[in-house]
């Protein structure tokens, strides 16, 4: 995982059509994409037009001459991008319903990853955050992304407040993130 | 939104969870897609619970009665 900062030569290149550089850019955003619309939308198809639609109007853009001119900005005008075709999706679903309050593909909150997240290295290191976990973490972790439990229940149930929950993920992200560079990052997973 | 009142909120964890308001959710999308550290919280986040999902699931000795001790 690299961090990455747009600057102008990038953005030359990408303007110019330069396929390692769309390649690129296309691997950085698909994955933040995915992440934005499973939490808005259930049906992987719809998941999939909005993505390459996306992408589609984002390219055209850059290559147009009244198009995005700033490299700083590319993040989000590809999010704003996102959530104009997103829109029409929703419009186009359903002309009658008011998104907001009824949304026609209700989101599914829970942010499920892709297979190309998942190694067996990735999911040894894991399990190592896991196990070092007390008892009580992993079984909260457990009501909530296995047994799908509502969050106030689990909070009830353990006796911990929403912000706790925010905590044991960070603390076991940062552990797991740790211990993967610890190993260089071997069998680098694609992102 | 500036990075530093993301991370002090943790605003990766509580969108990864689904905890955001949609106020939130959208401020937080519109800074994260250009803030380079914010990507990374949400990649290692995400990367963590796919993971995790897997595991949790295998996992034989996680399910106990509520009122053991912990």
């Amino acid at each position: 995982m690299e961090l990455q900062s747009f600057d102008e030569a990038y953005f030359k290149r990408l303007r110019a059509g330069d396929p390692a550089t769309c390649d690129h850019f296309v691997a950085y955003f698909n994955q933040l994409l995915l992440i934005k619309l499973r939490s808005r939308l259930r049906s992987p198809q719809a998941i999939e037009d909005v993505r390459q639609e996306t992408f589609a109007r984002v390219l055209t853009s850059l290559r147009n001459e009244g198009g995005i001119r700033n490299p700083a900005s590319l993040g989000s005008f590809v999010n704003s991008v996102c959530n104009n075709v997103l829109l029409e999706h929703y419009r186009s679903s359903s002309r009658n319903l008011y998104l907001e309050d009824n949304p026609v593909d209700p989101p599914d909150k829970r942010i499920n990853m892709d297979e190309m997240l998942i190694t067996e290295q990735t999911q040894r290191y894991v399990r190592e955050i896991l196990d070092q976990l007390s008892k009580k973490d992993r079984r909260i972790l457990h009501a909530i992304f296995i047994e799908e439990k509502h969050k106030d229940h689990v909070c009830q149930e353990f006796g911990v407040n929403r912000d706790y929950l925010r905590v044991l993920l960070h603390r076991a992200k940062q552990s797991f993130r740790a211990r993967y560079e610890q190993d260089g990052g071997k069998n680098k997973t694609k992102k | 939104m500036t990075h530093f009142e993301a991370i002090e909120g943790r605003l990766a964890e509580g969108y990864l969870l689904g905890e955001l308001t949609t106020e939130q959710r959208e401020q937080y999308e519109e800074h994260y897609f250009g803030c380079p550290g914010c990507v990374e919280e949400i990649r290692w986040g995400a990367m963590f619970l796919a993971n995790a999902r897997r595991v949790l699931w295998k996992l034989p000795d996680i399910q106990g009665t509520k009122d053991e001790t912990f």
